[in-house]
């Protein structure tokens, strides 16, 4: 991205989430700013970016910030060995070669510890050693500690040593694009942007042409002509919907020609590839408030897609954290679209949930409880699913779905705290404890919904619940359960670590109800008092024996 | 220097001091625009570079202070 580009993406834009980012370096690095800003701004985030002061990264490194949500470290040669910078010109006396290898080996472990995401700039030195054999010896060592600290290492073609020695500024100006652009993909933004469903516009968008007008056999969608470019979108939006991503559609229309082509089965999609098609006269965003009450899915979660630039500014306007996209006019646009299209869905891994998703939701909605339904008509409801619950202990592997729902739930989230695999081996092998549920109705499987992570205190650190199984009480009875292993250690009562979030609601609800000590980050709930409340417990779950 | 080049270094002025449309670029000089300091200055010759694939050697960018000087020292690369 040139700096024009980047420039007026940054000020025609209106992110819905914010983030802070501080770059720490030694040098000026001010002109990387707009081209970082704009990265970030493709990603849906305003970017606050802040840079150390000057001469200040020896004590970063000592004492980095802790309250800064994204740190990158961007390191220069005369970072590990000051006598390379072109700026202080070269010592008369050469400097004793030992003892640079010794400081040299210093900063590298200062850098490793600090645990940055770190980018070196390779750019030439001074020839401070008369001998070229130990400067090259130096260089060598230099490259080496780069690569073994770096996660990106840039050649000595984004240095602009004129620009250094002027002002200060190593970054050569048309290699900042490049340097943005290869941080902010590996700051791995994407985790934090995971959309889960995408609901889609019909006319002219799903086919071209618009069926109430055109009629049914004048739509098209095939893959040649005016078809083709609607016929990629379908056969894109079915890899979305096989790798997890939830599928509905909105339409101004009568419900029955809405429906019609899906039900014909002669396109890409079909009914069944949707969890719901809403075709009413509604504004849509009233149509994707209602999907969003009966998933069960926070609006955050939604991407929507249309043609229509009225439409797409009404559904925002009501629905401010939706993220929107235009569906291009032209096939001209068509790379762009899907570039920005994709974006919002964070797919690294496909598990059998995931591809089961779509029916598992459909299944939600067929057995759908009112959210008003409360006491004994709830009771009742919950009764009649015929709940199955499997609980598996997952400390000894089958635990990627554990470790999706972790990174993935943020409503039943006790603290929203994230993990990595080798963060969640390294809690296993040091004697945490992984336990997952999963639970079956009379409308079918609906797979691992629940994981918790015990320490090695027996108090739990993790416990998520997807939302497609809220208001069912699983969480009591998993409770209930866990707290009856753990009697002897626990005596009935449970301590959470708590972090209220933006999106845990749920959780803080739970706790208001049940939690007998609220004060600091652990939370204490006595299983007893909870189970008291809830008499019927045992009357809607049946307990398969632990896998 | 050709109409489309010349709109690209306007509109690098304007993204680079914050100009509005209506400003008149032509007048702005760099000693008589608080603006211009020596990081828009730095600023300015690095989107410069960028838009237009160069390297701008230090002294020409030091000769730069008004759009006029900027024109002609940029010309003088795309030739």
């Amino acid at each position: 991205m040139k700096f024009l580009e980047a420039s007026r993406r940054v000020h025609a834009s209106n992110p819905s989430k914010h983030i802070n980012l501080l770059v720490a370096s030694s040098a000026n690095l001010a002109n990387l700013d707009i081209y970082l800003k704009a990265e970030f701004v493709e990603r849906d985030f305003r970017c606050h970016v802040d840079y150390l002061p000057f001469n200040t990264l020896p004590q970063y490194l000592v004492a980095p910030a802790v309250n800064t949500e994204q740190q990158i470290l961007i390191l220069f040669p005369w970072d590990f060995l000051p006598e390379l910078d072109w700026r202080t010109g070269i010592t008369e006396s050469e400097p004793d070669f030992d003892e640079c290898l010794t400081r040299l080996d210093e900063f590298e472990q200062l850098v490793s510890e600090s645990n940055h995401l770190c980018v070196y700039v390779d750019a030439p030195t001074p020839p401070v050693f008369i001998s070229l054999e130990k400067d090259k010896s130096i260089k060598r060592k230099l490259r080496q500690s780069a690569n073994g600290l770096c996660y990106v290492l840039f050649d000595a073609d984004v240095f602009n040593l004129g620009s250094y020695l002027e002002s200060g500024i190593p970054l050569s100006g048309k290699a900042c694009g490049l340097i943005a652009a290869k941080i902010t993909k590996k700051l791995n933004l994407e985790n934090q942007i995971a959309c889960k469903i995408l609901v889609t516009d019909l006319d002219n968008v799903m086919w071209h042409g618009v069926i109430a007008e055109d009629g049914y056999q004048a739509i098209q969608c095939s893959p040649s002509g005016r078809g083709y470019t609607h016929f990629i979108y379908q056969t894109y939006l079915k890899k979305l919907k096989h790798s997890g991503v939830l599928l509905a559609a909105v339409s101004k229309n009568d419900p029955d020609l809405a429906l019609l082509p899906f039900v014909k089965n002669e396109m890409v999609l079909n009914d069944s590839d949707f969890v719901t098609i809403q075709a009413s006269y509604h504004p849509k965003s009233n149509q994707i408030k209602q999907i969003s009450k009966e998933l069960n899915l926070n609006v955050g979660d939604f991407v929507f897609v249309d043609d229509n630039r009225l439409e797409i500014e009404e559904v925002k306007r009501a629905i401010p954290d939706i993220k929107t996209v235009l569906f291009p006019e032209s096939s001209q646009y068509i790379g762009a679209f899907y570039a920005e299209l994709t974006q919002n869905f964070n797919i690294q891994q496909v598990t059998t949930e995931d591809q089961n998703r779509t029916s598992l939701y459909r299944t939600r909605l067929a057995g759908l409880t009112s959210s008003d339904s409360q006491g004994s008509d709830l009771t009742q409801f919950l009764q009649k699913l015929n709940m199955t619950i499997t609980i598996n202990i997952r400390s000894h592997g089958k635990n990627e779905r554990a470790l999706q729902l972790f990174n993935k739930t943020n409503q039943f989230n006790i603290n929203g705290i994230r993990l990595e695999r080798d963060e969640l081996d390294q809690k296993l092998i040091s004697g945490y404890t992984l336990y997952t549920a999963g639970v079956s109705d009379r409308y079918g499987d609906h797979g691992e919904i629940l994981a918790c992570l015990l320490d090695d205190k027996k108090n739990i650190e993790m416990l998520v619940l997807s939302c497609r199984v809220f208001q069912r009480r699983i969480e009591y009875f998993f409770l209930r359960w866990l707290s009856t292993q753990l009697k002897p250690q626990i005596k009935h009562r449970l301590q959470l670590l708590y972090r209220e979030t933006e999106r845990n609601t749920p959780v803080r609800h739970f706790f208001d109800e049940n939690a007998i000590d609220y004060s600091g980050e652990m939370v204490s709930i006595d299983m007893t008092k909870v189970l008291n409340d809830i008499p019927d417990l045992d009357s809607l779950f049946k307990l398969m024996p632990i896998d | 220097m050709d109409a489309d080049n010349q709109t690209i270094l306007e509109d690098i002025f304007r993204a680079v001091f914050e100009l509005d449309e209506t400003d008149r670029i032509e007048s702005i000089k760099r000693n008589n625009f608080p603006a211009w300091d020596s990081m828009a200055h730095v600023a300015l010759i690095s989107a410069i570079d960028d838009e237009f694939d160069l390297i701008m050697d230090t002294q020409d960018a030091l000769r730069i202070d008004s759009l006029a000087s900027c024109i002609s020292v940029v010309e003088r690369y795309l030739n």
